[in-house]
């Protein structure tokens, strides 16, 4: 299994971060659909807070960030579109 | 035949339900109880402030539950309970889930604890080695069981309990809450449900690829 902790102590290339950042800020996601990230956040999040934590590069942001990775990666993948097809 | 109509199966469960993510857990997590099994189960429900500790540690001794649902925050090294109190730290008190199958809904347990719980003899431990992540509804908060984007994180989920209770093995259950958060994901891919709704996709297909069985896949509770 991948050891969390190296993994999100590695550097995130700005460029990514800016990526995942753009992908956030022009989703229409409704205002009333938040998310959650375990005990990380009080309250579920709106997309502007979700930004706001992938901006520091806080723990919630790393998440989010890898998370995003992982999606993008899977769309390369051809894996989602299996599922669409599926 | 007879032998199975009369075998009864101890189950431990825990709903903290002390916010709004545990309060969501809480009464998706209820579905479970309401099902018809194959085999008699015998829920001991640990609900709100008794998901602690002392409660949890007791039962495991005392009641030998073959199989355990925890549902609850955590981290790589921690179950949480009720308020975020630790239920099993890795180190301290993993080894009283020894010989049980083990569904553990909460962030990363399955990152550094499940795999110490296997180690000390635990048959299978299903959990996730990331952050569980969930979209709610605000509107919805106070009825959580109509707010039907909750319902698609959590309904994976419940099948999975629900098939470990059924008799199903650990990896066969895992498959089957894929195969369930694999068919909610599609929804929210053709974008047709609302604007933005792709995003609801990543999340399910991020809890999707961090749910993992560890120890032997064939274990079941019988």
């Amino acid at each position: 299994m991948i050891n969390k902790m190296e993994e999100s102590k590695a550097k995130i290339e700005p460029e990514l971060k800016e990526i995942v950042l753009q992908r956030i800020l022009s989703s229409k996601l409704p205002s009333n659909i938040r998310l959650s990230v375990g005990n990380s956040s009080e309250e579920p999040m709106g997309m502007l807070e979700m930004a706001e934590h992938v901006r520091k590069e806080d723990e919630i942001g790393q998440k989010i960030i890898r998370m995003e990775l992982n999606y993008l990666k899977i769309l390369k993948e051809g894996i989602v579109e299996k599922i669409q097809s599926g | 035949m007879w032998f199975k109509q009369f075998k009864m199966i101890k189950c431990l469960i825990t709903q903290p339900n002390s916010d709004k993510v545990t309060s969501y857990l809480f009464h998706f997590g209820k579905e479970i109880l309401k099902e018809n099994y194959p085999i008699k189960i015998q829920f001991m429900n640990l609900e709100g402030d008794k998901a602690n500790k002392n409660n949890v540690e007791s039962y495991l001794k005392k009641q030998d539950p073959k199989i355990v649902l925890f549902n609850g925050h955590g981290d790589d090294w921690t179950i949480c309970g009720y308020k975020d109190k630790d239920l099993i730290m890795m180190n301290e008190n993993e080894d009283l889930l020894k010989e049980k199958i083990v569904y553990s809904l909460s962030c990363s347990s399955a990152a550094k604890l499940g795999q110490s719980a296997v180690l000390k003899g635990t048959k299978a431990f299903i959990g996730y080695s990331d952050s569980f992540m969930i979209y709610t509804d605000s509107e919805r908060e106070a009825t959580p069981l109509k707010d039907s984007i909750a319902a698609s994180f959590l309904k994976p989920s419940n099948k999975l309990s629900i098939s470990l209770l059924n008799g199903k093995s650990a990896n066969e259950s895992s498959e089957k809450s894929k195969e369930e958060f694999q068919k909610e994901t599609k929804k929210y891919l053709t974008g047709r449900l609302f604007e933005g709704s792709e995003r609801i996709a990543m999340a399910l297909l991020w809890n999707m690829d961090n749910q993992v069985v560890l120890g032997n896949p064939d274990a079941t509770i019988e």
